[in-house]
This record gives C-alpha cells, sequence and structure tokens, in this order.
C-alpha cells in the first residue's frame, strides 16, 4: 500500500528542491505543490470515506514514540482547509512577493508540510515537533518578509508561540507519564484520559489551556495576534489567521474529548471565550486600520468557535468544526482582499479609502461577498457556522449564548458600516485595472468553496459523523 | 591475532610518532592529513568494539565498556571537527600535537577505571590545552586565567584523591564506598570538576577565557574539555557518592541554568554570549544526572552530543567571522547575503540549542525534561523549560542578526576545511534530531554499562 499520508508530508520537500534549483518559476512550483496536496487530500479522503479512519506508523524514537500518521474524523477537515488556504495563498504570491521569491516559497512550502503534520500526527510527541517547527517558520515568514514594523510583530508573535509552546510540551510530558501506559498516542490518551489521577488533569488542563488561548488567540491573550497580522505578508496573514489559530481549536477538541476534567470546566471556559468574541468585536469598531479590523474580527469569530468546542455536545463541536473550514476560508478571503486593496491603493487606512467598488468592482463585489459569509448570509459556510454553534451553545449553557449572538450581530453591524463608508460613498470615480490572473484564480477559489460547502454542508459533517 | 584495544593504542601511538615527525619537516598539510587519517582510524576502531560489545579491564586503570566507548567515539569525531577547524591558522602546527596529548587526556578520562587516571587524563587535558594560549602573545591572558583554575582544580582533584584513597585503601572507582568520613573527599572532587566543566558557582572563569582564547581553542574549551569534566563527574558522583549528590545536583543545575541564561542576555560579544550559553547547557545535563535514573543518564549523554556538535560547528562559522574582525552580534547583520551556507548553520545550531524540533537538542532537552518528570521531579523540568524560553531572547537575537538584510554585502568564502566542518556538524545535528533511534539506543545501552 502506499504511504500517502507520508507522502503528502514530505511533497513540498519535492517542491522545495526544484524551487531551489528553477528559482524563475518558484510560484508554479509552489501552486503545482498545493494543487497536489488538494489531489492527495482528496486521495485520502476517499480511503476515509470507503474504509474509515486509518494510519500510517514509521520508526522514530524506540519506545517512547512511532511517528504515526492518521485520518480520522476530528483532523479530516483540518486537513481540507490546510490544503485549500495554502493553495490560495500560493496563488496571490505571486502578485505580491516580488523579491526573494524562490526563499519565500520554499518557506512557505515547508509550512506547509509542518502544518500539516501537525494535523496529520497521531502522536502527541509529533504533534509538538510539528507545532514548535511551524512557529519558527511562520517567525521567517513575517521578520523577513512581512511589513515595516516587522521586526517588532516578529518577536512578539515568536515569544508568545515559544511559550505557549513550552506549556504543551509541559503538559504532553505530563500526560506521557501518568497515563496508565506511558504512550504518547492520540487515540491512547483519547480512551484511557480518565485514568490520570483528577489533580494532575486539572494541572495538565490549565497548562493546556492556557497554551491552545495564546494560540487560537483568545482575549487575555491576545495581544500578538494584531500585530502579527497586520504587519504579515498577504500569504502569511492568510496562513496566520485562516490555519495556524485552528492549531489551537484541534488541541482543545483533543483535551476535551480524552480528559473528563474538561467537562466539568467547561462553563468556565465557555464564558472566557464568549468574552473573547464580544471583546474582538468592541475593540474592532474602534479600528482605523481595515487589517487591524480584520484581525480582531478574526479574534471574536475564534472566541465564537472555542465556544463552541467548549459546549460539548455534538451540534456544538460539529459546529466548531465546520465553523474552522468556514472561519478559515472566509478570512483569508477578506485578509487577502484587503492586502489587494493595500497594494492597487497604497492604503490600508478607512478614511482614506473611499468608493473602492467603483474603482474596482472585483475587490469591491469580493470583499462584500466575504463579509455577508461572515455574518451568516444564508447558502455561505458562515449561516451553517452560527446555527450550529447557537443550537449547540443554547442546549450546554442556555442563556450564556446571548454573548456570542450579540458578537455576531455587532460584526455584521461594523461590517456593514465600514463597507458602506469606504465602499460604497466618496466621489473619486478613478477606475483601476490590475489583472493579475492568479490572484483572482485564488479569489474564485475561496468564494467557490465557501458557497458549495455552504449549500451542501452534509459532504463535511458526514465525514465528522457523530463523533 | 592483535585485538583491538592493541589496535587502538598502536593507532594513538603512531599518530602521535608520525605528527611528531611532520611537525619536524614542518609540513602542515601532512600533520593535517595524519591527525585527520589516524583520528578517523582511532573512531573506526573505536565503532568497531562498540559493534562488537567489546568490555573489559586493561592494567587495572583502563576500561572499555560501551558508556567509554560510546563517548569515545564523540571524542574523537568532535577532534576531527576540531583538526578542521584549525588547520588554516598560522599556529596549527603547534597546536596540533598540543590537541593531541588533549585527546589522549580525554581517552583516558572516559576509560577510566581509577581515580588517578581521572587525574592524569584531567591533566593531560588541561595543561596542553594551557601551552596551546601561549602560543600566541594575544591569548596569553586567558591562557594565564585558564592555566591558574586549572591549577586550583587539579590541586583539590589530588587532594581529594588522597581522602579517598585514606577511607578506602584503594583507588578503583567501583571499590570506592560512600560513608560521612569521606564527604569531604566528595565536595573537593565535585569543586575539583565543577571548575573544569563549569558550574555554577565555579564557572568565573569560562566567559572571559572563551572570549579571549581564539575560536578554535574555545570549541575544544566548549565542546570537548567541558564534557569530559562531565563525564568525570559521572564517575565521582553517580558511582561512587551516589546518595550524596542528588539533591546537590539539582540544586547546581538550577543555579547553573539560571546564570548561564540570564547573564547571556545582556552579551553583546558573540564568543561570550555563547559562553554563558554553555554553562547553561552544562545546567541542563545536570538534571538528568541528578536523576540518577539509566534514562536520565542516557538523556545526558544525548546532550552531550547534540550540545558537541552543535557548539564545535557553530565555532566554524565564529572562526570565519573573526578572521574578518567580526566579533559583535551587530557585526553578523547581513550574514545571509553574504554566505548562505553559514548563515544556515549559525541558525540551525543555535535552534538545536534553544530545541527546536527536528534538531538533536530537542531530543536531548525533550529526554532530559522526561527524565526529570519521570524521577517525581517535574518542578526541575519545568524550570528547565522556563530556561529554555529565556534562553530564546539571546539565542533569536543572534539569528534575527544572521537574516537581517544589509545594505551593502559582498560574498564571503568559506575556506574547504572550514566548509566541511560546519557540514559534517550540521548533518550530525540534523540527523541526531530527526532520526534519534541511531544514538537513542547506544546512549540507554551505555547509560546501563557504567
Amino acid at each position: 500500500m502506499i504511504p500517502i499520508l507520508l507522502i503528502m508530508l514530505l511533497l513540498p520537500f519535492a517542491g522545495i528542491l526544484l524551487a531551489g534549483i528553477i528559482d524563475k518559476w518558484a510560484n508554479y512550483i509552489a501552486s503545482l505543490i498545493g494543487l497536489l496536496e488538494i489531489v492527495l487530500f482528496i486521495y485520502a479522503a476517499h480511503i476515509y470515506m470507503s474504509s474509515g479512519p486509518f494510519s500510517e506508523s514509521f520508526y522514530f524514537i524506540p519506545g517512547v514514540a512511532n511517528f504515526e500518521l492518521i485520518v480520522n474524523n476530528l483532523n479530516i477537515v483540518f486537513l481540507f482547509l490546510t490544503t485549500i488556504v495554502f493553495f490560495a495563498s500560493y496563488l496571490s504570491n505571486g502578485f505580491f512577493i516580488k523579491e526573494e521569491r524562490s526563499s519565500y516559497n520554499m518557506l512557505n512550502m515547508l509550512a506547509q508540510s509542518t502544518v500539516l503534520g501537525m494535523f496529520l500526527s497521531g502522536n502527541l510527541l509529533i504533534l509538538y515537533l510539528f507545532w514548535d517547527v511551524s512557529i519558527i517558520l511562520f517567525f521567517f515568514i513575517l521578520f523577513h518578509f512581512g511589513g515595516l514594523d516587522r521586526r517588532y510583530a516578529s518577536i512578539k508573535f515568536a515569544l508568545y508561540s515559544l511559550f505557549s509552546g513550552s506549556l504543551l510540551l509541559i503538559g504532553i510530558i505530563m500526560i506521557y507519564f501518568y497515563l496508565p501506559m506511558h504512550s504518547f498516542e492520540i487515540s491512547y490518551l483519547m480512551s484511557h484520559g480518565y485514568q490520570i489521577p483528577i489533580n494532575l488533569q486539572l494541572a495538565i488542563f490549565i497548562l493546556l489551556m492556557i497554551s491552545f488561548l495564546i494560540k487560537i488567540p483568545s482575549f487575555p491573550l491576545h495581544s500578538w495576534a494584531p500585530d502579527a497580522y497586520s504587519e504579515a505578508t498577504p500569504g502569511g496573514a492568510m496562513l496566520l489567521a485562516g490555519v495556524v489559530s485552528k492549531f489551537g481549536i484541534y488541541g482543545m477538541l483533543i483535551l476535551f474529548l480524552s480528559l473528563p476534567i474538561a467537562r466539568s470546566y467547561s462553563f468556565e471556559v465557555a464564558s472566557i471565550f464568549a468574552i473573547s468574541a464580544l471583546y474582538g468585536s468592541i475593540v474592532a469598531l474602534s479600528q482605523k486600520n481595515i487589517k487591524r479590523m480584520l484581525a480582531y474580527l478574526s479574534i471574536s469569530e475564534m472566541g465564537i468557535i472555542g465556544f463552541a468546542v467548549s459546549t460539548f455536545n455534538v451540534i456544538g463541536i460539529s459546529g466548531a468544526i465546520f465553523g474552522s473550514l468556514s472561519h478559515a476560508l472566509i478570512i483569508s478571503l477578506l485578509f487577502m482582499l484587503v492586502f489587494l486593496i493595500e497594494k492597487v491603493f497604497g492604503t490600508s487606512m478607512l478614511n482614506r479609502l473611499n468608493n473602492v467598488i467603483v474603482q474596482y468592482p472585483l475587490i469591491g463585489y469580493s470583499f462584500l461577498f466575504g463579509i455577508l459569509a461572515t455574518i451568516g448570509l444564508p447558502l455561505t459556510t458562515g449561516f451553517i457556522t452560527d446555527l450550529l454553534v447557537l443550537i449547540g451553545g443554547d442546549k450546554s449553557f442556555g442563556l450564556l449564548i446571548l454573548l456570542p449572538a450579540a458578537a455576531i450581530i455587532l460584526n455584521a453591524a461594523y461590517l456593514l458600516w465600514t463597507y458602506e463608508r469606504s465602499f460604497l460613498v466618496g466621489e473619486n470615480m478613478e477606475i483601476y485595472d490590475f489583472v493579475d490572473e492568479n490572484a483572482k484564480a485564488a479569489i474564485a477559489l475561496l468564494v467557490l468553496f465557501i458557497i458549495i460547502i455552504g449549500v451542501m454542508p452534509s459532504i463535511l459533517l458526514n465525514m465528522v459523523g457523530t463523533l | 591475532m592483535i585485538s583491538l584495544f592493541y589496535a587502538l593504542i598502536l593507532a594513538i601511538a603512531a599518530m602521535f610518532v608520525l605528527n611528531s615527525v611532520a611537525r619536524i619537516l614542518g609540513n602542515k598539510k601532512i600533520e593535517l592529513a595524519i591527525s585527520l587519517i589516524f583520528t578517523s582510524l582511532i573512531s573506526a576502531v573505536i565503532a568497531l568494539m562498540l559493534s562488537e560489545g567489546y568490555s573489559g579491564i586493561h592494567a587495572q586503570f583502563i576500561k572499555l565498556n560501551e558508556f567509554s566507548l560510546l563517548l569515545s567515539l564523540a571524542v574523537s569525531l568532535g577532534m576531527i571537527l576540531i583538526h578542521l577547524i584549525s588547520f588554516r591558522e598560522r599556529e596549527y602546527a603547534d597546536f596540533s600535537i598540543l590537541s593531541m596529548f588533549s585527546f589522549i587526556g580525554m581517552l583516558l578520562v572516559i576509560m577510566s577505571n581509577s581515580i588517578v587516571t581521572i587525574f592524569i587524563g584531567l591533566a593531560l587535558l588541561t595543561v596542553p590545552t594551557v601551552f596551546s594560549l601561549f602560543l600566541n602573545s594575544k591569548w596569553v591572558e586567558a591562557g594565564v586565567k585558564y592555566f591558574i583554575v586549572t591549577a586550583l582544580s587539579a590541586g583539590l582533584f589530588a587532594f581529594g584523591a588522597a581522602m579517598l584513597f585514606a577511607s578506602s585503601g584503594s583507588l578503583q572507582i567501583a571499590e570506592q564506598s560512600y560513608d560521612i568520613g569521606n564527604f569531604v573527599a566528595f565536595l573537593l572532587l565535585f569543586a575539583s570538576i565543577a571548575i573544569e566543566s563549569g558550574i555554577f558557582p565555579f564557572n568565573l572563569w569560562v566567559p572571559d577565557v572563551y572570549q579571549k582564547s581564539p575560536a578554535f581553542i574555545t570549541s575544544m574549551l566548549g565542546g570537548l574539555n567541558k564534557k569530559i569534566g562531565l563525564i568525570a563527574l559521572i564517575f565521582v558522583s553517580l558511582i561512587i557518592f551516589p546518595y550524596a549528590s542528588k539533591g546537590m545536583l539539582a540544586i547546581f543545575s538550577i543555579l547553573t541554568m539560571f546564570y548561564g541564561n540570564i547573564a547571556a542576555l545582556v552579551q553583546k560579544n558573540v564568543k561570550r554570549m555563547l559562553a554563558y550559553s554553555s554553562i547553561s547547557q552544562v545546567g541542563y545535563i545536570l538534571i538528568g544526572l541528578s536523576t540518577l535514573s539509566n534514562y536520565g543518564i542516557a538523556s545526558s549523554i544525548y546532550q552531550i552530543f547534540s550540545h558537541m556538535f552543535a557548539f564545535i560547528g557553530l565555532f566554524a562559522i565564529v572562526m570565519l567571522m573573526e578572521a574578518q574582525g567580526r566579533h559583535e552580534i551587530s557585526d553578523y547583520v547581513g550574514l545571509n547575503k553574504e554566505n548562505k551556507i553559514a548563515a544556515f548553520t549559525v541558525a540551525i545550531m543555535l535552534l538545536s540549542m534553544i530545541g527546536m524540533p527536528f534538531t538533536a537538542g530537542f531530543i536531548g532537552k525533550f529526554m532530559l525534561f522526561s527524565s526529570a518528570v519521570a524521577s517525581n521531579m517535574a518542578w526541575l523540568a519545568i524550570i528547565g523549560i522556563i530556561n529554555t524560553v529565556i534562553s530564546v531572547y539571546y539565542y533569536a537575537k543572534l539569528i534575527i542578526a544572521v537574516y537581517t538584510n544589509k545594505a551593502e554585502a559582498r560574498p564571503i568564502i568559506i575556506s574547504p576545511s572550514l566548509a566541511t566542518a560546519a557540514v559534517i556538524s550540521l548533518v550530525i545535528v540534523l540527523i541526531l534530531g530527526i532520526y534519534p533511534s541511531l544514538l537513542f539506543g547506544l546512549a540507554q545501552g551505555a547509560a546501563s554499562a557504567i
């Protein structure tokens, strides 16, 4: 049998070699790799749908951990969003990055390999390995290629993320030693997590939750995110907001499904996320830079998804997984459009933008679509997410759903208001005509998936199953 | 049929004689060739002995088993790199012979079966290093400082060994036993070794000497001499005084880690910063030793390997920069534009010292911290991880400098010998990180052999 998951993991390295040899074509090679990864994912999903979860295991540290890759109902959606968002970011790179293309694309491909490895790993140690390496890669993407204030933003990002990684490492080592049969395997943790002594469970839970709150990012520990998102490269912002923030959600899913203590503290966790959702919306209201506004929008949306995980019922968790996909597609679309706006109009300050929809209709209408999808337009993925999250939340926490619901309404209000001010009204009637086929293709790809999955959510919800 | 042990002795002797002849002829290239050929031969013989599971005691004072063979292998590989690094220097002709003495000293310490062998080995290791610091008048300050501390260390060791002999009537390591009467002997031996390997508070000489020495001698001091001190510590504290040393090593480990990391935060000179970083690395290694478990010792051995190659490989590049008069962290700005391999080597070696996954440093630190948790000392692991987070700041400072762009950057060319050393250590660090089972089983076997 072909080790398809290992090929998925190693394919970017072939791209890196090729891009190193023929650096003129680095963009095309990266896009090709992105496309091949989608094809491989579809093949893996086909195997998964026809014969259930499967895994591949290789030799790593004998007696401690195997190099195990899995596909199951938890990670399949995350793999899907990773391949799509990476493909879109590769497509847009050609338009945005003009210098040192080959090294930028090589870094991105390496990042794709680590992100896929993180979601594929069936073993906590391997998960940590990829988690930590991806931090370094994104640090370099930010630091070497980012915007004007990149130095500050990238160092802040690295310090926060490495701290989160260290907490994760302590948690993982504690899990290893306090499981009855010392093991790093996620499946073993899920089936035997309840055997860890209760006070140690609490310690592990707190350590890991802090680590995930940083990574998601959620309210008290989010301050790296607006800087990092707004100073990153377009591709970097798409990946950080769309994919890397899902690390925390994925970790939370594993944590909630394995340690019983999580259930008894789920109300507290849900409150943190609900406050985070509302906080993100309120802070986004006062932003003058559209990039920072989107960053806070992302924090608010991630708060809603985190809230959905902590409901801990089938509908809520399906909502969280589905919402992760929806958020990844929508926020990466929005970030790409905002960076296009900055590139075309030379600014991303809201008060300097006007009448975008006349000047550049493609950006204007796509942005409108992105906003509508965010606030839950029916037939887009946003609608399904909001529906599942609110139903699930109501089942578990009752009236606490008023906070995320308020955040959703507030998001709708300021997004539409912003759109009206900066996109619809104004005197500037000059028409820009930037044509970049690849960027257009990336926009089309994301819009297409938002609609397809919004119309037929059963494609994904079937994969997730009943958990 | 000649046994492998005699082959080893013969190789060492032949290396020494031939190298002396080459020195008299005055040909640096022949000297390098002889050193490389014979060091590789010695490594090959040791690897062969290791694969055959050779073990035995020779003449009461040399003991070969998995532990000593594995570490001898590491030291010989490190020595090959040192020869490659130092080849371009004017002083190489003399340094080559002096380092050979040091090499024999290292092997003696590693293979020692009696206290006296450790003592002779340490002296044979340090005295030639002092002499090589006297080869150039610019290094004399470092030489004098190193001479004073090593003399003090030797004195303490001799005194401690004498007290041990007085209490047990024997010099064999295996025949010593702990009683309250020879606790003072333990303290003396510990202080002596702590000076050698830079354990807080006996490490005040380390930054000065490392900074003022030339890069190739610093790489030997930090990459090899320090590790030999730690191996002597394994013999003294883990075999002779296990009960006395458990809590003590943990405390010294914490102090050493914090001292090294916090002092390194404010350094501007690269070599001085790396000196403090190597102090903190000793602290991490002590975590594994303080658990007194097989797994802990195995993890210490792994970390000794990983730091040895990371340190020596990094100093290949420090050597390159030093030749251009670039000493400060700010001088490293733009290295990526000037030479991609050098920049990549610096980045990977520093990431390995931080403990980034897929480098040898991660597996080492992971094993160290998990050995602490396994011995119910989770607090020690947590302190170790806090230190790792602190250390990110100063390692990242250098990585950032290397990858910051500079306005005018002219390509630098690395000499082939330096490039070889850098690439070899790069490959070792990455392989030990990606495929740890290569060394993991050997380290565990070595730990259970002592």
